[in-house]
């Protein structure tokens, strides 16, 4: 049994869309966001995926995995169809009738606006996270809430915070791992019984997990402490991500050209 | 100079003293090793040489300054570097230049200044060429040599290890103390806390530590020698040096031998 250690969507290939500023494609993907729910055409969402298409393309996100996103809402999407589309017994004249089943032509392209806008909405705002590195956003996010210094929230903190986490999942996952096949070693099964009975054998596995975790948090708490940590105050950084003029050039008719198409489609 | 000056400590809620009137100096530049069993007090000396710790009696001073000195608890930490057994847990940054600039970057160094840091601290433990490399796919070695750079990137003058080779290979190991050579030739003080009495012959002075106290303070050769104080510390000499010490016994001194090739130099001189 292996725990991935690969997480996250992230694509790492370079393109121009890769080398946005995070903060430029988090503007983006609000703009597009508000401008896909200030639309009421199909036109303006057919508009909305040939820009998602060509961002794709320019990304060198393979289209597989840009559309990965829709899988998890498939459901939706078939409900959505269905509860707009589907009539029982309908006095007007229907598209196609089944008995008392029919679909109804106009509900049909109300469910198909629908569906099309949840699709656009998951891949559109997925670009974000397949193309930005979780370093990077945590690095955008701390950018973002940094004017919120001022009323006190702790914005590097949780920066940091985020930081931290994201270094130890993977380090934790191949800890995990460890415990797993050791535990297995000893005879433990993980992969017989019931659902409880296999969420019972992962008690030996997540108590010593958390224990070294504990132990670890301690160490790490010391390790920062002899390196001078002491808060966001005075912290200088290595790499601190600079809107250039392409980003704000980008973030401004991007969103102005998004928001138009919205208010005009 | 670091001056410990009859430093008692006492851990918040333990009875006894985890440390008991100990007194030590050391000097810029040199190799101490630490050494004593589980529990002697080894690793609760090296919190207090960069003032994590706080003395309970007397006091720890670092370059003439006192660790109890609020004002001065980041000079002092950035003085003296700290680097602990288990590389994982000290790891901060999620590659390895971000890990290495965390120490100057929480003293506020400028960026230029930051780059150069950064490249040279990686340089010096021979890890150039891995700079965006994540830490969870290093060798624990490499993982040992980021965490020491991680310290250095501070420019310490002193470099406390606690047992930085325990969890090692023999690779690894041998890879971290030739930085650690390099380091101590370029000027930066080495204290190695070890288990590992091979290791300590590396050390010109040799710090025995038992139930919180100084049992030995000399070289490595003669801690090695005297086998009665040896059995007491519950240390156990190296291969090579029981090589050395039969030898003594039938007749054929080999004076202070480190490694194979002292003894074969001994005996046969070239």
């Amino acid at each position: 049994m292996r725990v991935p250690v690969a997480f996250g969507q992230y694509v790492p290939v370079d393109s121009p869309v890769h080398a946005l500023d995070p903060r430029t494609k988090m503007g983006l993907v609000a703009a597009f966001t508000f401008s896909l729910f200030l639309m009421h055409g199909l036109i303006g969402l057919a508009l909305a995926g040939v820009l998602v298409a060509a961002t794709v393309r320019i990304s060198h996100v393979p289209w597989r995995i840009a559309l990965r996103g829709t899988k998890a809402v498939m459901l939706i999407l078939v409900i959505t169809l269905a509860a707009h589309a589907l009539r029982w017994n309908p006095a007007t004249v229907s598209l196609v009738r089944l008995g008392p089943l029919a679909i109804d032509g106009p509900g049909l392209l109300t469910g198909i606006f629908f569906s099309a806008r949840i699709v656009l909405l998951v891949v559109g705002t997925s670009l974000l996270t397949l193309t930005t590195s979780p370093v990077a956003l945590t690095d955008g996010l701390e950018r973002l809430m940094r004017p919120l210094e001022r009323l006190h929230f702790p914005a590097s903190e949780v920066a940091m915070m985020l930081t931290i986490a994201l270094r130890f999942i993977p380090t934790t996952a191949q800890e995990a791992e460890k415990i797993l096949v050791a535990q297995t070693a000893r005879g433990a099964r993980f992969d017989e019984g019931g659902p409880i009975r296999r969420a019972k054998a992962f008690g030996p596995v997540l108590v010593p997990l958390f224990v070294n975790l504990f132990r670890r948090a301690d160490d790490l708490a010391t390790a920062m402490e002899s390196r001078c940590y002491r808060g966001g105050v005075g912290r200088t950084r290595l790499h601190e991500s600079v809107m250039r003029t392409a980003d704000w050039a980008v973030l401004c008719l991007g969103s102005i050209a998004l928001i138009a198409l919205g208010l005009v489609l | 100079m670091i001056a410990v000056e009859d430093v008692t400590y006492t851990y918040p809620g333990a009875g006894s003293p985890a440390l008991l009137g100990i007194s030590a100096v050391i000097e810029p530049g040199s190799w101490t090793a630490l050494v004593g069993a589980n529990g002697s007090g080894k690793s609760t000396l090296a919190r207090l040489l960069n003032g994590l710790l706080i003395s309970s009696e007397g006091r720890v001073v670092v370059d003439g300054m006192d660790t109890t000195d609020e004002d001065r608890a980041w000079d002092v930490r950035s003085r003296v570097g700290l680097v602990l057994q288990n590389p994982d847990n000290q790891i901060v940054g999620t590659v390895v230049e971000e890990d290495v600039a965390f120490g100057p970057e929480n003293l506020g160094v400028p960026r230029d200044e930051l780059r150069r840091r950064v490249d040279e601290a990686i340089a010096a433990v021979r890890l150039t060429g891995l700079e965006r490399r994540e830490p969870h796919l290093l060798s624990e070695g490499q993982k040992q040599r980021l965490a020491i750079a991680g310290a250095l990137a501070m420019r310490p003058a002193y470099l406390v290890l606690d047992e930085p080779t325990a969890m090692l290979d023999a690779d690894g190991r041998s890879d971290v103390l030739d930085v650690l050579r390099e380091l101590q030739a370029a000027g930066t003080a080495i204290i190695h806390i070890t288990h590992d009495l091979a290791e300590a012959l590396l050390a010109q002075r040799v710090i025995a530590l038992q139930r919180g106290t100084i049992a030995y303070d000399g070289s490595a050769t003669a801690l090695l020698a005297d086998d009665a104080l040896m059995n007491a510390l519950g240390l156990e000499a190296p291969p090579i040096a029981r090589l050395a010490s039969a030898l003594r016994g039938a007749g054929l001194d080999v004076g202070a031998a480190r490694t194979a090739e002292d003894v074969v130099e001994a005996l046969w001189p070239s």
